[in-house]
């Protein structure tokens, strides 16, 4: 266990290194630098602002501070001892290039909890109706309510989440005004970007744990159980519900990973203002700080999230080891 | 006489040959065969076939076709409602302005002048916002989707393929080297980067001077980058598993060469496998094209995509009018075509009797 989280730290660590140095690299490559505009600054105006964002400084000296290992001053010397750290080490990601005065921190620390509720919804609509359509479709293999059941999982499957929420609104909020068209603040906002992130999802978790009841309740332990008379509901919520349910948590990871992405769609059509939008915006804008800062953000989530489904993978199915996997 | 090898009899060379020849003639053409008739006898895969022919051709033709042009703009004039084509088939009213086009299509075009003139047809699914054909826009923006899929199929059979059985025929450590590489790019969070990169090709260039590596050459580049990962993945698997099958082992006993091995077992046994992840890998290219263009970062106007024409569509809806044909059109274009992708798919992998393993 302990090996095991070790080793998926020093990869987390290894990952994290290259995004912020391929960040950096390229971020450096660009002609003309990140607060370029249409408008030609005044020279001192323009020293002045290299200097608040430490443009001048030679580029190994803005990796050390981005990066933060030996915590360099203003100046880009070994001046401050009171920390060890400095930058993105000490969890500063800096000042952002386009909102003045804001830091990136502030704002992730502003719209991740937006976010995060939108993905929660989203993960919960996916596990609710994924396990409510698969365990229908097990039980009742072959039926009208299985071939339902699959067709609307090859459609979530198959529909990009956008297409879903175009459809969504225009279904539900437009033609029959139940939800509220796009924006933020109370609980039924959440309902449609939840529903159309978690739609794709759901869908495979359907397929998923219908796979795994259909096979768990083939197996002789199942037919044993009838045999010596155990009610049918205990039969499969003891005995194949743990079973099937194996497939289903290890989608879980890349499913996180999914809905974060998909965010990024989903709280622009609804004007949310989460992570994902203001990522959006500052690629668009060349803020690369914020950028950066949230890719960064959105890389420890989905490793951590990765982490957590499989401690929970060998928890459930003693089976697994983790030393292997890592 | 009887030529059937009896019990406690050894074989002799030539009977041995001769059921080994009787083996290659069934067992090879039978395989493909077999394939066909079983999905043949699909209804899904057989429209999910006739839907992907039907786009193809026309995503090629469509500059000849009578129809008006994705770029002509309208600026005075409000999205108009569909026509039904009964109502109003044709009009005259065509404008021959189309942005900036390759040689070939204008050539296509100019044919199209000849052969229709002013004749275009009516708005069979409406107008945009700024007066421009939406059947138009879908039919043009299906290139964008295929030819995206399309390299992404090249570089998935090319590098994915070769990448992945140069790993799982080579000694460990080359095969260690290789994996971990692309274990490394499948762990970055490639989106993020992607949309980080093509953020810095939006930057105007402080000369104003047109840069050397257009956005759509990144965009492409990118997309092909990522796009052979799991391919790699799943062919080296396929490769390693075969490498040790008893039909592999005892082919090398008999001395069969390297070269043999991989033309007569491993290439027929590693090609099903290749077939059903490209199905998975062609509608992924194809949402992955849409959700960057969706988000501004793809195709650069006068093109169109797919994922331009839904983000039109989206900002289009709003409760004081609805435009309902702008996010329907786009919608009902990229679900048929990647639903028909997945169900081809799934028959596919019936068909070949692939076993989904988790790349």
């Amino acid at each position: 266990m302990r090996r095991f989280l070790l080793r998926r730290l020093a990869w987390f660590a290894l990952t994290v290194w290259a995004v912020i140095t391929i960040s950096f690299v390229l971020m450096r490559s660009v002609p003309g630098g990140p607060l370029s505009s249409d408008r030609t600054l005044h020279p001192s105006v323009e020293a002045a602002v290299n200097a608040r964002y430490h443009l001048d400084w030679p580029a190994w000296r803005q990796y050390l501070q981005t990066l933060g290992p030996l915590n360099l001053d203003e100046h880009g010397l070994l001046g401050d001892r009171s920390a060890v750290f400095g930058g993105i080490l000490a969890l500063d990601l800096g000042p952002s290039l386009q909102h003045r005065d804001v830091s990136v921190n502030e704002i992730v620390a502003q719209s991740l909890p937006v976010s995060a509720a939108l993905g929660v919804t989203a993960l919960g609509w996916a596990l609710l109706l994924g396990l409510a359509g698969g365990l229908v479709s097990a039980l009742r293999p072959g039926t009208a309510l299985d071939t339902t059941a699959r067709v609307l999982s090859t459609l979530g499957l198959s529909l990009p989440n956008f297409v879903i929420a175009s459809l969504l609104v225009l279904a539900l909020a437009v033609a029959l005004p139940i939800f509220p068209v796009a924006g933020w603040g109370s609980p039924a906002h959440l309902v449609l970007p939840g529903f159309a992130l978690g739609a794709p999802f759901a869908a495979y978790v359907a397929r998923l744990f219908r796979a795994g009841l259909l096979e768990t309740l083939s197996q002789d332990c199942i037919r044993t159980a009838r045999a010596k008379g155990v009610p049918w509901r205990a039969i499969v919520l003891r005995h194949a519900l743990p079973g099937a349910l194996v497939p289903v948590i290890s989608f879980l990871g890349p499913a996180a990973a999914g809905i974060l992405t998909g965010s990024l769609v989903i709280e622009r059509i609804f004007t949310i203002p989460g992570t994902g939008s203001h990522f959006v915006a500052g690629a668009l804008n060349r803020d690369y700080a914020l950028a950066m800062g949230v890719t960064l953000v959105y890389t420890v989530a989905v490793y951590a999230l990765n982490v957590l489904v499989d401690l929970a993978y060998a928890l459930i199915d003693p089976r697994v080891e983790l030393e292997k996997d890592a | 006489m009887s030529t059937s090898p009896r019990k406690g009899e050894w074989f002799s060379d030539a009977t041995f040959e001769r059921v080994a020849a009787q083996f290659a003639v069934e067992q090879v053409p039978n395989l493909w065969a077999d394939v066909r008739r079983r999905l043949a006898a699909r209804a899904s895969a057989r429209w999910s076939l006739r839907w992907l022919l039907a786009l193809v051709l026309a995503s090629l033709i469509v500059p000849l076709l009578p129809l008006p042009s994705p770029a002509a703009m309208a600026l005075d004039k409000q999205p108009k409602p569909p026509v039904a084509p009964w109502v109003e088939p044709f009009n005259e009213r065509f404008e021959p302005y189309y942005g900036e086009l390759n040689p070939l299509d204008r050539a296509l075009v100019s044919v199209r002048q000849r052969a229709f003139g002013e004749k275009q047809t009516g708005p069979w699914l409406g107008t945009d916002a700024k007066g421009r054909d939406t059947l138009a826009r879908i039919l043009w923006g299906s290139r964008t989707s295929l030819l995206v899929a399309l390299f992404a199929a090249l570089t998935s059979l090319t590098i994915g393929v070769a990448w992945g059985a140069i790993a799982g025929l080579a000694r460990s450590r080359v095969d260690n080297a290789m994996m971990r590489t692309v274990d490394v790019l499948q762990s970055l969070p490639t989106i993020f980067l992607v949309i980080f990169l093509l953020s810095f090709l939006n930057a105007p260039s402080p000369t104003g001077a047109a840069r050397s590596v257009s956005r759509e050459t990144v965009f492409f580049l990118v997309i092909g980058a990522v796009s052979w990962l799991p391919m790699a993945r799943v062919v080296r698997g396929q490769v390693l598993a075969l490498r040790s099958a008893a039909f592999v082992e005892s082919a090398r006993t008999q001395g069969a060469s390297t070269g043999w091995i991989v033309r007569a077992h491993l290439v027929p046994n590693v090609l099903p496998i290749v077939l059903v992840y490209l199905t998975l890998t062609l509608p992924s290219v194809i949402l992955y094209e849409a959700f960057l263009s969706f988000l501004g970062l793809g195709v650069e106007a006068p093109n169109v995509s797919w994922g331009v024409l839904a983000a039109d569509g989206a900002e289009a809806i709003s409760p004081l009018a609805t435009f309902w044909w702008l996010p329907l059109g786009p919608a009902l274009a990229m679900g048929a075509t990647l639903l028909a992708l997945g169900l081809l798919g799934d028959a596919l992998r019936d068909a070949l009797d692939v076993k989904r393993s988790e790349a």
